[in-house]
């Protein structure tokens, strides 16, 4: 797979967070990932640095890392 | 597969490289003297990394040469690039140890073996390209390292790591800040800077003329940093106004943005179909033209696009490879695409593949090829990660299974697809990986088994390379889910718990073990009896209850078992042994799991097998065998890098060592300290290592009393302080502690007062004698009669020793020569130079003219040397002998001819007949 390979998912999947977040951060992520179509749960450990996603519809994970990347909250590959 | 990418449009012309010409001319010629290396080189994209390896490879004259590349979409495939870069040499195949050779061939998926080990196929990628470069010294070059599947850059950095003495060159070439897997730890890098103005002006003159003005010149070298590619392709997409000086030049991108966007203007004005067939040959990572030919027909694209998208010079297409210009041409043309154009690309390789031995492939293009969950889709995953675990491809596994997962829509099905990519991810290597996945698939799982089964693997990982406390508090959990739907399981699961504790885990978060689960009834199935009896053991350790530990261990050990028992329960009953030190029972066990174990080749269950039975050996005298047993460990986690377990060996060969009251003896207990600091022991063997360290350092030479009571003091474990028993107590008594004498001997007489164990009442006695009670004489008598029924001779020694010196002090010399004799002889034939050299002190003093001790013969072999005469002697061929230590034949025979040198001897027939072991 490369790293834009179509990649839709759904049940829940856990990222890892490059590097630490603020809690402003954190609260943008949720709110926004929470808002995706698709998505029934968006749950941050700050300590842990994971980023819990639940997608109960197909969800693209393209479409996840968009939006981590617009709100400043990149993740490891 | 081609490696004919790059910018080197005139061929064998590299501008401005000469230092990196000869810092790899530099390198491949060591290897050629047969001072092998591997060298990284990395750089940009575009900096002309696979022009320098080209270059290697053409000035390689006389090597045989070997290649293979990184391919970006390739990564869930194992073993995919390795078999590439070994395929010239697998004739040799049946030089390298029969099952290093049977290991590699089922990674390559050329039988349908099993891989039961993926370190066998480590070594058998090592050893084969040191008997191949034995007959022609090699150039091994891997282009796109950071693109190479997992378990090839897993093998191919092992044998990086241990090219010292091959004629062995390893060149890689790694993008900068995108190492993916690739760990360019500890290997030498060569970094590739963009060229000077010179070398540009001659690069653009070379690939696109002379009528560059120099201003125009001098801005695209400010633009590139000197990158090469960058330098050619922003120069080509420049009009003649623009690179007349006439125009201006365009806005300017970072680097590689750029030389994309540059690629990306020549796709677009080409025709549709040509570019459809771009997009299907950069979704593509077989390069193979056929299906890339065959994918694009079934999206309309024919033979007519083949042409357009050659001409454009983005592709060059042979008859059966089919290469793209440069990686960035697969990046910028697959990232402009659509997801829905690329799901169709995908969708089209898939159906090429159908049919054809590329089912893995196929897999990963179907799933790229749906946008939610599919069930043909999850089978075919579920096949390929079932496929990459036989081959030993366990990061393929997981990956497949964690994308099998995302594409099931039922939790439980879900569930276990992550719990097998947990599983894959430790065989792997990577714990974090697996607890994580281990952790997702807990959010589904609901049946209580499951669960249970998650817990343990959990709880594995934890205590393997977290905290012991916390593993057993998981194992704990996973004991109380499964107990009220299969009591059996719960109760294995909380032996295992139980097991814990006893070697040192507590949690106050953790219910009592025994309280999981209602014992078994006197009905229930052997093995449940056998676990309840463990359950009981451990747990009674716990509480120093020592006559329920040793008759309910007893009970277990006499129950017979089939080998087709759960392993945790084998393993547990050898491991219980060390709680009673029932010697001869563990050394049995850990031998009967050793020999298993290796005909399994499963590298880690050899290294605990070894370890355990040299516990053992260290108690009984059998220290030759325990040196050689400990010795092959440290061989084993040096050669496969198990370095976290490297404390527990290195400890039992520093014991042995003062034990021995070896000259070396403070050489082996600063080895082991180092290493403690650079590994601290963790989960279960760290309290015997503590034990065992404090052990040795109480009993190097000439330490003070109260410095080695302050070590013995700090021996936590029973089990350690049982080893060590005799030597805590006389130190107590010689630092004038009676305390602790009185105390320690207390412990130790309860231990043998529930346990009837004859080494324990032996060293009671013993230390009743020396504490200075009135009795000392009965004592000693008692403590010989009881080390009579025990295999423990260097206490029995020590007893004589101590029975002699006493008998001597009061005046009865003849009395004394008996016991100090014996001692003398068990002292010299295990090699206790401290101790034989005291007993002959004491015949002197007791009027003995002592003959001079032999003379014990020096170890003039180092360990490898040792342990490789030792297998020789035993008949194994060189062949073997690298197979069973896990090294190569070449190291087998480097340090054999040493030994023939040191001995003086010039065959292995000479050497199997030398009357003394040489160790």
């Amino acid at each position: 797979m490369m790293r834009d390979t179509p990649r839709t998912f759904v049940g829940p999947t856990v990222f890892t967070l490059d590097g630490p977040v603020c809690v402003h951060i954190a609260d943008d992520v949720r709110t926004r990932i929470g808002a995706m179509p698709g998505i029934s749960g968006c749950e941050l450990d700050i300590p842990a640095r994971l980023l819990l996603v639940t997608a109960e519809a197909p969800v693209d994970r393209a479409e996840v890392l968009d939006v981590l990347r617009t709100a400043g909250c990149p993740v490891r590959a | 597969m081609s490696i004919a990418e790059g910018v080197s449009g005139v061929p064998g012309v590299l501008r401005g490289r000469e230092r990196e010409q000869a810092a790899l001319a530099d390198m491949v010629g060591r290897a050629r003297a047969g001072h092998g290396s591997a060298l990284l080189l990395q750089g940009q994209p575009g900096v002309g990394k696979s022009a320098l390896l080209e270059d290697a490879i053409a000035a390689a004259d006389g090597m045989a040469v070997l290649r293979t590349r990184g391919v970006e979409s390739e990564a869930p495939l194992p073993f995919a690039a390795l078999h590439r870069l070994l395929r010239p040499t697998l004739t040799h195949l049946d030089r390298v140890p029969t099952r290093q050779a049977d290991a590699l061939r089922a990674a390559f998926g050329e039988s349908g073996d099993n891989v039961e080990d993926r370190h066998l196929v480590f070594l058998a990628t090592l050893n084969l390209l040191s008997v191949v470069a034995e007959d022609q010294p090699i150039l091994a070059v891997v282009d796109d390292a950071h693109w190479l599947d997992d378990a090839s850059a897993a093998a191919l950095q092992f044998a990086a790591r241990r090219l010292e003495g091959e004629a062995v060159a390893i060149l890689f070439a790694v993008r900068d800040q995108e190492t993916g897997q690739f760990d360019p730890r500890d290997l030498t890098v060569l970094t590739v800077a963009g060229v000077d103005e010179v070398a540009a002006e001659a690069l653009i003159a070379d690939h696109v003329g002379d009528t560059v003005a120099e201003n125009v010149r001098a801005e695209l070298l400010e633009a590139t940093g000197g990158n090469p590619l960058g330098l050619v392709e922003l120069t080509r997409a420049l009009s003649p106004a623009q690179l007349s000086g006439a125009e201006p030049l365009p806005d300017r991108l970072p680097l590689t943005e750029g030389v994309e966007r540059a690629f990306l203007d020549r796709y677009r004005r080409l025709p549709a179909t040509a570019q459809t067939l771009l997009l299907v040959a950069a979704a593509d990572d077989s390069g193979r033209t056929a299906a890339v030919t065959r994918a694009a027909s079934h999206l309309g694209a024919g033979s007519e696009a083949l042409d357009a998208a050659e001409e454009s010079g983005l592709v060059h297409v042979g008859d059966r490879v089919l290469t793209l210009r440069h990686p960035l041409v697969r990046s910028a043309i697959y990232a402009a695409a659509t997801s829905s154009r690329r799901r169709q690309a995908h969708r089209a390789l898939a159906d090429a593949l159908a049919g054809t031995p590329d089912e893995d492939r196929r897999a990963w293009h179907l799933a790229a090829s749906v946008d939610g969950p599919d069930e043909e889709v999850v089978e075919a995953l579920d096949e390929a990660a079932e496929r990459a675990r036989r081959r030993g491809g366990h990061e393929a596994a997981a990956s497949a299974s964690v994308r099998a997962a995302e594409l099931t829509l039922d939790p439980q099905a879900r569930a276990v697809r992550l719990f097998a990519a947990a599983g894959a991810s430790v065989a792997a290597g990577r714990p974090a990986d697996g607890d994580r996945l281990a952790r997702t698939a807990l959010l589904d799982a609901v049946d209580p088994l499951l669960r249970s089964d998650i817990l343990l693997l959990q709880g594995r990982i934890e205590w393997n390379t977290g905290s012991l406390d916390d593993g057993y508090r998981v194992v704990c959990q996973a004991a109380t889910t499964a107990a009220p739907h299969d009591r059996g399981r719960a109760r294995v699961l909380a032996m295992l718990a139980a097991a814990l504790a006893s070697f040192g885990a507590r949690s106050a978060d953790a219910p009592d073990p025994t309280t999981i689960t209602a014992p078994p009834g006197p009905d229930a199935p052997l093995e449940q009896r056998v676990a309840g009896w463990l359950l009981e053991g451990f747990s009674a350790v716990l509480r120093d209850d020592w006559a329920t530990a040793a008759s309910a261990f007893r009970r277990a050990w006499d129950t017979p078992l089939g080998p087709d028992a759960p392993p945790m329960l084998h393993h547990n009953l050898a491991i219980a042994t060390m709680h009673l030190g029932d010697d001869d029972r563990a050394t049995a066990l850990h031998d009967l799991q050793l020999q298993q174990a290796r005909d399994a080749s499963a590298v880690n269950m050899i290294e605990h097998a070894l370890t355990r039975g040299a516990v053992s050996r260290i108690a009984t005298g059998a220290w030759a065998d325990a040196a050689s047993y400990a010795e092959e460990a440290v061989l084993l986690d040096r050669n496969l890098a198990l370095d976290e377990l490297i404390t527990f060996p290195l400890a039992q060969l520093a014991v042995i060592a003062a034990l021995r009251g070896d000259p070396q003896a403070p050489e082996r207990l600063k080895t082991l300290e180092q290493a403690l600091e650079q590994h601290p022991p963790h989960g279960t063997i760290a309290g015997l290592v503590t034990g065992l360290t404090h052990w040795a350092a109480a009993r190097q030479a000439g330490v003070a009393s109260a410095t080695a009571l302050h070590h013995l003091e700090q021996i936590d474990l029973p089990a350690a302080r049982w080893l060590s028993a005799l030597d805590r107590i006389e130190t107590a008594v010689r630092a004038d502690r009676r305390d602790l004498a009185d105390r320690w001997l207390e412990e130790l007489r309860a231990f043998a007062e529930g346990t009837e164990m004859a080494w324990a009442w032996a060293a009671v006695h013993h230390c009743e004698a020396i504490v200075g009670g009135p009795d000392a004489e009965e004592h000693f008598r008692r403590a010989l009669e009881w080390h009579a029924r025990s295999s423990r001779l260097p206490a029995k020694a020590r007893t004589q020793l101590a029975f002699g010196e006493f008998l001597r002090r009061h005046r009865r010399r003849t009395d004394a020569r008996v016991p100090l004799r014996e001692a003398l002889e068990t002292f010299e034939s295990l090699g206790a130079t401290f101790w034989a050299e005291r007993a002959r002190q004491e015949l002197r003093a007791s009027g003995e003219t002592a003959r001079r001790g032999h003379d014990l013969v020096a170890t003039q072999l180092t360990p490898s040397e040792a342990q490789i005469a030792a297998l020789v002697r035993q008949g194994l061929s060189n062949k073997d002998v690298a197979g069973r230590l896990f090294v190569s034949p070449r190291t087998v025979d480097f340090h054999l001819r040493n030994v023939y040198t040191k001995l003086g001897i010039s065959s292995r027939t000479e050497l199997a007949a030398l009357a003394l072991d040489p160790a």
